[in-house]
């Protein structure tokens, strides 16, 4: 999306466009939700209603550009993820229990790097990991938030979200390898 | 590596799940709602600070003019009060007095001026006997003598007070000054014997015999 669309499309929002708040909810809200399942989130639907109310409720003092609202909106995401954790009782990863549709039209790579390894698989690997692992790499992979971004998102600093990064990839790698997925 | 770039390729296209599309039917037209209220919230407290700051500027040469106000009425009162403590009775300090005189203003129960520069040399009197005495300089020989009198009798130089020359006192000593070491000869008082001595040598100088029957203040 071009800047000028998208200030466009963020001035619309503003001023209550239901259009505009279509747009951006239909682009947004289905990687949010990816993004809160894949995190064991308590209702996930729950939560994604209270992530994009809070930000109709604040997007007057938004000011940015599309990665910068992405950003934004995934932090109010992780932020409503661990309220949400806490007024919850506390649930064990089972995401198979759960499976997910993949729905969104990913691009060419990405669909047959899923068809090779799984949806399961996929969900397999992601409940090894540690919660803020987890977190880390969901923010960075699906959510597209920059070291610093997510520094800021889960209220660490950029050093030990690398080092989380690092370590739920060697995760991963260890998980991949005990399958012997391979290209 | 390859693993993983793989695995993060699968999770790109694994994870995005469609919402419940009802939920996107009921949630977009709140979103829209919110986000409307929100702005004129935003805008409304936005023009609100703009005004209170426009109005601070605005008030500001108003309480400057409020300020300077205060003070021209406090200095204003100044003379006021001063001339109330006057009325009062009060007495000024000359530099007040002088001010209220520049301006052709007597101010009542204050000194003469003459008196003020007795004032001015610390011999401070209440006002009002000194200006009596003043009413009365020079009109009366009498009073002044009556007065030089009545000082003399305050330093104790009364006829008849003075040391030595009163009545019935000639020749006595006040206790003390006598020149004798010990008690009167016909006194019981003890003494040394020393003295005792002295005086039973010198007694025949003054053992007069008196005949029997004439006190002594009968001899002529």
């Amino acid at each position: 999306m071009s800047l000028e669309r998208f200030t466009s499309l963020l001035e619309a929002a503003r001023r209550g466009d239901e259009a505009a708040w279509q747009e951006l909810y239909s682009g947004l809200a289905p990687v949010v939700l990816g993004y809160l399942r894949a995190n064991s989130a308590p209702d996930p639907e729950d939560v994604l209603s209270e992530v994009f109310l809070q930000v109709a409720r604040d997007i007057a003092r938004f000011h940015g550009e599309e990665p910068g609202f992405r950003s934004w909106v995934f932090t109010i995401a992780h932020h409503r993820l661990i309220d949400a954790r806490r007024h919850s009782a506390r649930r064990p990863v089972d995401l198979s229990a759960e499976p997910l549709e993949p729905m969104v039209r990913a691009d060419d790579a990405a669909e047959e790097a899923l068809a090779r390894i799984g949806v399961e698989e996929v969900h397999r690997v992601l409940a090894s990991l540690s919660d803020d692992q987890r977190a880390v790499l969901l923010l960075r992979v699906i959510g597209d938030l920059s070291i610093e971004d997510v520094a800021k998102a889960v209220g660490k600093r950029p050093g030990a979200v690398k080092a989380l990064q690092r370590r739920g990839l060697a995760a991963i790698r260890r998980e991949l390898g005990r399958t012997g997925v391979t290209l | 590596m390859n693993e993983v770039a793989l695995f993060m390729s699968a999770l790109r296209a694994a994870l995005p799940a469609q919402p419940d599309p009802e939920l996107g039917a009921i949630l977009v037209p709140r979103l829209a709602q919110t986000a409307r209220t929100a702005t004129i919230e935003a805008e409304t407290r936005r023009t609100r600070r703009f005004a209170s700051t426009t109005v601070g500027a605005r008030r500001r040469p108003r309480s400057r003019l409020g300020l300077a106000a205060r003070v021209g009425i406090t200095v204003a009162l100044i003379p006021l009060v001063l001339a109330a403590l006057a009325f009062a009775g009060v007495t000024l300090p000359p530099p007040a007095r002088s001010a209220f005189e520049s301006v052709g203003v007597n101010l009542p129960n204050q000194p003469a001026q003459s008196d003020e520069t007795s004032t001015s040399e610390g011999t401070a009197q209440p006002a009002e006997p000194r200006r009596s005495a003043a009413g009365s300089k020079g009109d009366s020989v009498a009073a002044h003598r009556h007065a030089l009198e009545e000082r003399a009798k305050a330093r104790g130089e009364a006829v008849g007070h003075t040391l030595d020359n009163a009545i019935g006192l000639n020749e006595a000593r006040p206790p003390g000054q006598s020149s004798d070491a010990g008690p009167p000869p016909n006194s019981n008082a003890g003494g040394s014997p020393q003295g005792q001595a002295h005086r039973l040598q010198a007694a025949p100088e003054h053992a007069v015999p008196i005949p029997g029957g004439q006190a002594p203040g009968l001899i002529k």
